[in-house]
């Protein structure tokens, strides 16, 4: 179920491209309310930012994102470069939230080869993140 | 991650990452102290979706906003919640900010539901408004069209239209 990005040559007539099953089979968590607000679920390939204040409930509301997507049969992680696993754990033990991965990965391009078995993962922060790619260092 | 290039480069790897292995992914943002997002307007024009979470200390002490302000493949609006000590409860009722009534809206809706005839010294004993405001109320009540003067002075009496 890949979106198979092809670049073609020139343009073809939008009503002959063919949209992938995955637009109509979206993730949903099973929580009425949490797919209600991502429109019946959360949509495949998508990518979102989310910001707040400092305390006012980014970690813990993606935490519980992760769970419910979890307990519904997806895939997911959760990739910290601000809280170590351990204090993550501890938080998770507070919200009673057993089954969302966890892990300390910072690095993009080992982010990237993560996703490839993921269906959600979410990038705590993305000013924490820390590229290592031949290409990209002196 | 401060150079303009390296921020382009982790958010073209890693949206392009989700877009080819059909993975969903969501970047925390840090904010700046004015409350904006750190960093240039690349990342939140390249993702599909923008959610903000905003603390509304007038309506709780625990009341929270998820907003989506921008959404590409769904809807833009607003969702209470509750930040409770077993985690986040959410809503998926959309929110809709009720428009703020001042004083004297509430006192023209009571002046428009009185029964008997309406005076000027009765708006002062029920109401207790001043005379001066009871004068301004009456006043716009009539220039809105709600009201009309029948006399002068401070026996006139207002009828309802």
């Amino acid at each position: 179920m890949k979106l198979n990005i092809t670049k073609s040559k020139g343009f073809t007539k939008v009503g002959k491209v063919k949209i992938p099953d995955s637009f109509y089979n979206r993730f949903k968590t099973g929580d009425d309310d949490i797919d209600k607000m991502f429109g019946d679920g959360i949509l495949p390939g998508c990518a979102f930012t989310i910001t707040a204040q400092a305390g006012t409930g980014k970690t813990t509301m993606m935490l519980q994102i992760m769970e419910a997507l979890e307990a519904a049969g997806y895939q997911t992680g959760y990739t910290s470069g601000e809280e170590d696993v351990t204090q993550l754990a501890f938080t998770c033990k507070r919200l009673n939230i057993k089954e969302a991965g966890v892990a300390n990965m910072t690095d993009v391009d080992e982010i990237a080869d993560a996703m490839k078995t993921l269906d959600v993962i979410v990038i705590d922060s993305f000013q924490a993140l820390s590229i290592t790619s031949p290409f990209m260092v002196k | 991650m401060n150079s303009r290039g390296l921020e382009k480069y982790a958010c073209d790897t890693l949206t392009s990452a989700a877009k080819v292995n059909n993975c969903s992914i969501f970047f925390i943002m840090h904010l700046t102290k004015d409350g904006k997002m750190k960093g240039g307007t690349l990342v939140p024009h390249s993702v599909d979706c923008n959610i903000q979470l905003m603390h509304e200390p007038e309506m709780g002490d625990h009341a929270l906003t998820v907003s989506f302000y921008k959404n590409r493949f769904g809807a833009t609006n607003d969702y209470p919640a509750e930040m409770t000590a077993s985690g986040i409860k959410f809503s998926g009722d959309v929110f809709v900010p009720q428009p703020k009534r001042s004083e004297k809206d509430k006192h023209k809706d009571a002046v428009l539901e009185m029964k008997q005839t309406i005076t000027k010294t009765k708006l002062i004993n029920t109401l207790g408004v001043s005379s001066g405001k009871a004068y301004i109320i009456l006043k716009d009540l009539c220039d809105e069209g709600k009201l009309a003067k029948v006399g002068r002075g401070p026996s006139a009496t207002f009828m309802k239209l």
